[in-house]
């Protein structure tokens, strides 16, 4: 049979486009046995020799039955009856559908085969003359059997050979079944989960628009505040403003130094050489006096100075005594307290440098 | 300052708002300040009766201020430790005004977030009240144009419903939701709907009502065309033929797995009770036609 060794060769490529292919060698084949079935129905009616009533109504009856059978063969190709109804066919269908087929090949080649001892039928679709005559032999087996029994046991041994084409094409199909069925499942997750994910999309667009559009006023508003700010600043810090600034700190400063100046105590320092005054015949040691003017005693303490006047020229003077306006009630003013040889020697410098009590 | 004494700050607070001879305005600035720290003082020692009043207090401080957000803000606050008291009431009149307050700052979006947090609140206490506040949430998104945001509040009202095995309003509010999701091209969350709507009514055994609820989604063209309607079909062939073991199979199919889990479990269910009566039901009707056609 030159269809199921075109399966076979299908089978063994084992992929899914052979699957397809085979769908259609099925359909082919199954418009092929339609065309045939109402010749076999006449065949049938026929009388043949030796064939005996019930036998010829059992023939009958499968010739009747043979058009639903072969058109309830699925081929693949049903476009779906109801909107998108799955063409799961599940495995029982396949099982159920395969000994429709071998029943349906089975019935052919019976009758095909009285058919072929009656009479020429056209066919290279009946072509297998040696399996027509193995088909005759097991219809006189046949002959002692029961009417109902003959669909599963004589079919083992009659059609051993194409059955295991059959099976093994049937097997291959299963499988394939099986793995489209686990692929399409994954598949319908994966449609829902990304229309799922879709919607959401959709549903956080808008949200994100906004977003936008407030950031967008936001880096607005910052950028016209960094230029004004520029401007305050270039305003303020220019290099005309900058020296103006400088020279009114610097009056500023003068002025300030002029009050301090004016108001606060000046300090002088006044220094007062004395001279180691020897008297002869008694040591009027200055040193004995204490020399470094004291708050409270300056204008007394040096009262022993009036002789200064009698001593000879001066000389080279001893020590300076120095002391600071601002220790003692020495003022510029007060200078006219001070006793007269005192004064008389403020402009002249008068140093102390050590007092030794040499004779 | 007084921070460890929460008590003191009301007590400051109150004093400022509270009109004397010698106070003639409130002091709604200051007092304002202290009650909510006030508040924040007593949800850190979880005196959450105490909470909620100074949250309460602090919002009325924040409106006399025109400042509806913040004001919003504090009635939540309020609203949420009202809650850990349990003065459901309370809860549901927090939220409410909350809602308010976002509404009139022009603000849809945190309004519909309020009404759905005490929708949340309420669902174990008082699921009527839930459902109240979960239908103004979904309204208050669709008035402001924002349908999309409503799904989510669809489906939990529809769980509440369920709960509460109250399965006809459950469906209308899946059917609600299919309108929304109409209204903004959601064709997927729409199919959806209309499917858990149909198994819903399957599942409180009221096959006419589910026949009708599918014909009526027959019309939608989105639906037609779409894998739902086929797990429908299926379904509902399967109750027509009364086989059990086909619904069975028919809801376990991987289309309703897909839907909410809620309407998954129901799904799971099916069938309740008795099929074989659909099936029956199914053949008289035809039969009764065809008797007065043979008596005529």
């Amino acid at each position: 049979m030159v269809w199921l060794q075109k399966a076979e060769v299908a089978a063994v490529e084992k992929n899914r486009a052979a699957a397809v292919a085979m769908n259609a060698e099925v359909r082919r084949i199954k418009a092929r046995l339609m065309d045939e079935v109402p010749k076999l129905q006449k065949l049938a009616k026929k009388k043949v020799k030796d064939l005996s009533k019930e036998e010829l109504e059992a023939r009958n009856d499968l010739v009747l039955v043979l058009p639903e059978r072969i058109q309830a063969i699925p081929d693949g190709a049903t476009s779906k009856q109801t909107q998108g109804w799955g063409a799961s066919s599940s495995h029982k269908n396949i099982k159920f559908d395969s000994e429709l087929l071998i029943s349906c090949s089975y019935t052919l080649f019976i009758i095909s085969s009285k058919s072929i001892s009656d009479g020429p039928v056209d066919g290279d679709f009946f072509q297998q003359t040696e399996e027509a005559s193995q088909f005759r032999q097991e219809f006189e087996m046949r002959k002692m059997k029961q009417a109902c029994s003959f669909l599963h046991l004589p079919s083992i041994f009659g059609i051993f050979i194409p059955i295991l084409f059959i099976s093994h094409i049937i097997k291959s199909v299963l499988m394939q079944d099986e793995g489209l069925d686990i692929i399409s499942e994954g598949l319908d997750t994966l449609k829902n989960l990304a229309k799922d994910m879709n919607e959401e999309l959709d549903r956080q667009v808008p949200l994100i628009d906004e977003i936008d559009t407030k950031v967008d006023k936001t880096t607005s508003d910052l950028r016209r505040n960094n230029v004004r700010l520029k401007e305050t600043l270039t305003k303020v810090r220019s290099t005309r403003n900058f020296c103006i600034d400088i020279i009114l700190l610097c009056i500023l400063l003068g002025i300030a130094t002029y009050l301090y100046h004016t108001n606060v105590k000046p300090l002088k320092y006044y220094k007062i050489h004395i001279f180691y005054v020897n008297w002869v015949g008694s040591r009027y040691d200055l040193a004995d006096r204490p020399l470094a003017p004291r708050r409270h005693d300056f204008p007394t303490k040096y009262s022993y100075l009036e002789d200064f006047n009698s001593l000879a020229k001066p000389q080279q003077p001893h020590g300076v005594l120095e002391f600071r306006t601002d220790l003692c009630y020495l003022q510029p003013h007060d200078t006219k307290s001070l006793p007269e040889p005192i004064r008389s020697l403020i402009n002249r410098s008068i140093r102390i440098d050590q007092l030794d009590n040499s004779e | 300052m007084s921070a460890s004494d929460p008590d003191k700050l009301i007590a400051k607070a109150d004093k400022l708002t509270k009109l004397s001879l010698t106070r003639w305005n409130a002091d709604w600035k200051n007092a304002t300040v202290l009650y909510e720290q006030a508040a924040n003082a007593y949800r850190l020692a979880r005196k959450y009766e105490k909470a909620k009043d100074a949250f309460e207090k602090a919002s009325k401080g924040q409106e006399m201020l025109s400042s509806p957000w913040d004001a919003a803000k504090h009635m939540e606050s309020a609203a949420a430790s009202a809650k850990e008291v349990g003065n459901w009431n309370e809860v549901s009149d927090f939220y409410r005004r909350a809602s308010e307050l976002y509404i009139e700052c022009g603000r849809s979006q945190p309004a519909s977030d309020a009404l759905a947090k005490g929708a949340r609140a309420l669902e174990d206490a008082l699921p009527d009240e839930a459902i109240r506040l979960y239908t103004d949430a979904c309204a208050v998104l669709e008035d402001d144009g924002k349908e999309q945001m409503a799904f989510d509040l669809y489906r939990a009202a529809t769980s509440v419903y369920i709960k509460l095995e109250k399965y006809e309003d459950a469906a209308t509010f899946l059917l609600r939701l299919a309108l929304a999701a109409d209204n903004c091209n959601a064709k997927h969350s729409q199919c959806k709907a209309y499917l858990s709507a149909i198994i819903v009514y399957l599942y409180a055994h009221d096959f006419q009502q589910a026949e009708k609820c599918y014909n009526d989604c027959c019309q939608v063209e989105a639906f037609l065309n779409s894998d739902q309607n086929r797990a429908a079909t299926k379904l509902l062939s399967a109750y027509t033929d009364g086989d059990v073991e086909e619904i069975k199979r028919a809801a376990q199919s991987s289309i309703i797995s897909n839907l909410d889990h809620v309407i998954i479990k129901l799904a799971r269910k099916l069938p309740t009770g008795d099929v074989t009566s659909f099936k029956r039901g199914a053949t008289d009707d035809q039969e009764e036609p065809l008797d007065e056609d043979d008596l005529t």
